[in-house]
């Protein structure tokens, strides 16, 4: 079995749930804290993709980067070679959902050929959504982006979310 | 470079490098490179370097492009290596082509910085960023839902102020042909009428009386709030005034057998003021005197020039029932009435003494008062004294401007 590498990036507003996802899906836990990061931290998900050769192992290196500064210099270069982005928005906070577009903007200048999916984060906070599924689909079909329903802290939607990634990665 | 000092600069900086081939394996290393990457350095010759450093991976086009000399450099800085749930520890790299001669690219070099102690302040700036971000965008949240509902105040305010308004303009006609009927009858224009009868008209002409001047001071009231008073401001004698508005209450003052004592200065000046709301003024804080004194009381009513230049003292003393401290903060506000008025069994609105304020207020005069319980009360007010003819105009000006301000803070 082959296996590559390939490199994934997290965008989206702060505090949206960007290392929340990566940790659930990579180490399966969650943290009601938030803790603002600077720079970059890498973690590695191996998964396997079955094709009609066989299958695939494939390892994701997930960028989760610091969501505070703008898209300048420094993030165009954490970002080049990227060839997948899980765009990350908080359905408690409409404008997240809004400034997605700016991050795909800010991708697609350095890395015009990456594959993208949504990711609507905070599921489970039913009660405080500002935005609907409908809203979302919107969105990401502007964006010609599959789109999921996720939960960091209930786990919701997140392997379906990586799984639906690494086939795009790998065709 | 002295050998000893690079040395140095490479230990106390915690710098480390790896040199590649073209293959991308690795050809040399800093003999500190195992310490920063926690990895044994003697058996990373030969490895590729995505072995080593496995961030890399996925960044290969990158790494290709730098050794085809098509981009100059990779920089990675703050790269957070700490293991889940451990205190950070950031590296940064920065890749570079390893040369052969001037042109010839033959490999990377990579050179990997320990920055963990700036990292770390780094990352708790952001922390406190961050932190004082939310707060204030709460901060900002509860202010837009106090500027809502503050909004939804004053719309529900001015609907009171509309209605009030309108009830009052519509009652105001009735009223007047009311208490015009009832003077003619007691006037027996319709015929005679028997002593009984005259008593009871005399009764239901004192209430429209009452009624005609409670709704006077609610529109006098809706238009205070909306800013719509107009003062015709012109020199008067004020001395002339306060005895037109004396002349009116002189039945009332001696039927309840009250000692009235003008006390006027000699050659006072001439007041800037509007004629009718200054007899309004007067009228108000004269009527409250002889309302809360009791019969054989003293009243006083005193003129002088302010102890405040370019203005004249207008004081109205009693031997009445006199306000306690708590009820004169309060004193000036609208529908206010002292504890002490309300046990005299008079009537009032609380509505006088918050439209006599707003009016001398917008002649740009000030009123207070000095009274203490059972001991009488001592009501002041200044009048801006007229200035020369030509600078009239100037005053009036000024003074409008004053009485605008003074209305916005209600
Ligand atoms: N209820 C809920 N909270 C979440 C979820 N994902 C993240 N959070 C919380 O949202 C905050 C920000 O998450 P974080 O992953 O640090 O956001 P980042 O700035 O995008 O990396 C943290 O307090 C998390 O605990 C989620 O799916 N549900
Ligand atoms: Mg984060």
């Amino acid at each position: 079995m082959t296996t590559i590498n390939k490199k994934v990036c997290l965008l989206g507003d702060f505090a949206v749930g960007k290392t929340s996802l990566v940790r659930r899906f990579v180490y399966n836990t969650f943290d009601d804290k938030h803790l603002s990061s600077i720079g970059v931290k890498v973690s590695r998900k191996t998964m396997q993709v079955s094709q009609i050769n066989g299958l695939t192992g494939l390892t994701m290196m997930l960028w989760d980067l610091a969501d505070s500064e703008r898209f300048d210099q420094i993030e165009s270069s954490y970002i080049r070679g990227t060839a997948g982005v899980v765009l990350v928005c908080d359905l408690t906070q409409a404008r997240t959902l809004f400034n997605l577009q700016t991050h795909l903007e800010d991708l697609q200048q350095t890395c015009p050929e990456a594959k993208v999916i949504v990711a609507a984060n905070k599921a489970d906070l039913m009660s405080q959504q500002e935005i609907s599924p409908a809203d979302v689909a919107e969105v990401a079909a502007g964006f010609n982006a599959p789109y999921y329903l996720t939960s960091a802290k209930s786990g919701h939607g997140i392997e379906a979310l990586f799984r639906h990634l690494a086939r795009l990665l790998v065709d | 470079m002295d050998p000893t000092v690079a040395e140095l600069i490479v230990k106390e900086h915690k710098i480390a490098y790896i040199v590649t081939d073209y293959g991308l394996k690795v050809t040399d290393t800093s003999p500190n490179v195992g310490l920063l990457l926690q990895v044994n350095a003697i058996l990373l010759l030969g490895k590729p370097l995505i072995e080593v450093i496995p961030e890399l991976g996925g960044n290969e086009t990158v790494l290709l492009d730098i050794l085809r000399g098509n981009v100059p450099r990779f920089d990675l800085f703050w790269l957070n290596r700490a293991p889940d749930d451990q205190q950070d520890t950031y590296l940064s790299l920065v890749i570079l082509p390893y040369h052969q001669g001037l042109e010839r690219i033959v490999g990377l070099t990579v050179l990997i910085q320990d920055v963990t102690p700036m990292g770390q302040i780094h990352q708790l700036l952001n922390q406190h960023r961050d932190e004082l971000n939310s707060l204030r965008n709460q901060l900002l949240n509860h202010n837009a839902e106090l500027n809502r509902a503050n909004a939804e105040l004053q719309q529900l305010d001015d609907v009171k102020s509309t209605f009030i308004s309108v009830a009052a303009h519509e009652l105001q006609t009735p009223l007047s042909s009311i208490a015009g009927f009832i003077e003619m009858l007691s006037d027996e224009v319709y015929g005679s009428v028997n002593e009984e009868q005259k008593e009871a008209l005399d009764i239901v002409q004192r209430s429209a009386t009452r009624l005609i001047n409670i709704i006077k001071n609610l529109l006098d009231v809706t238009r205070i709030e909306a800013g719509r008073i107009e003062l015709a401001l012109r020199p008067i004698d004020l001395h002339n005034l306060i005895e037109t508005v004396v002349a009116e209450f002189r039945p009332q003052i001696e039927s309840r057998q009250q000692n009235l004592t003008l006390n006027f200065q000699t050659n006072l000046p001439f007041a800037l003021c509007d004629h009718t709301r200054t007899i309004q003024i007067i009228g108000n804080l004269l009527s409250n005197a002889m309302k809360y004194t009791p019969n054989q009381g003293v009243i006083e009513l005193k003129t002088y020039l302010a102890e405040q230049e370019g203005f004249i003292r207008f004081s109205v003393i009693d031997s009445g029932v006199g306000i306690s401290r708590e009820d004169q903060k309060l004193l000036f506000k609208r529908f206010f009435r002292a504890e002490s008025a309300n046990l005299t069994g008079e009537h009032g609105t609380g509505l006088g003494l918050y439209i006599t304020r707003s009016l001398v207020e917008l002649h740009g005069g000030q009123i207070w008062t000095e009274s203490e319980l059972w001991r009488g009360s001592k009501f002041h007010v200044t009048f801006p004294v007229a200035g020369r003819p030509t600078s009239l105009q100037e005053d009036h000006a000024r003074l409008r401007k004053k009485g605008r301000k003074h209305l916005t803070t209600f």
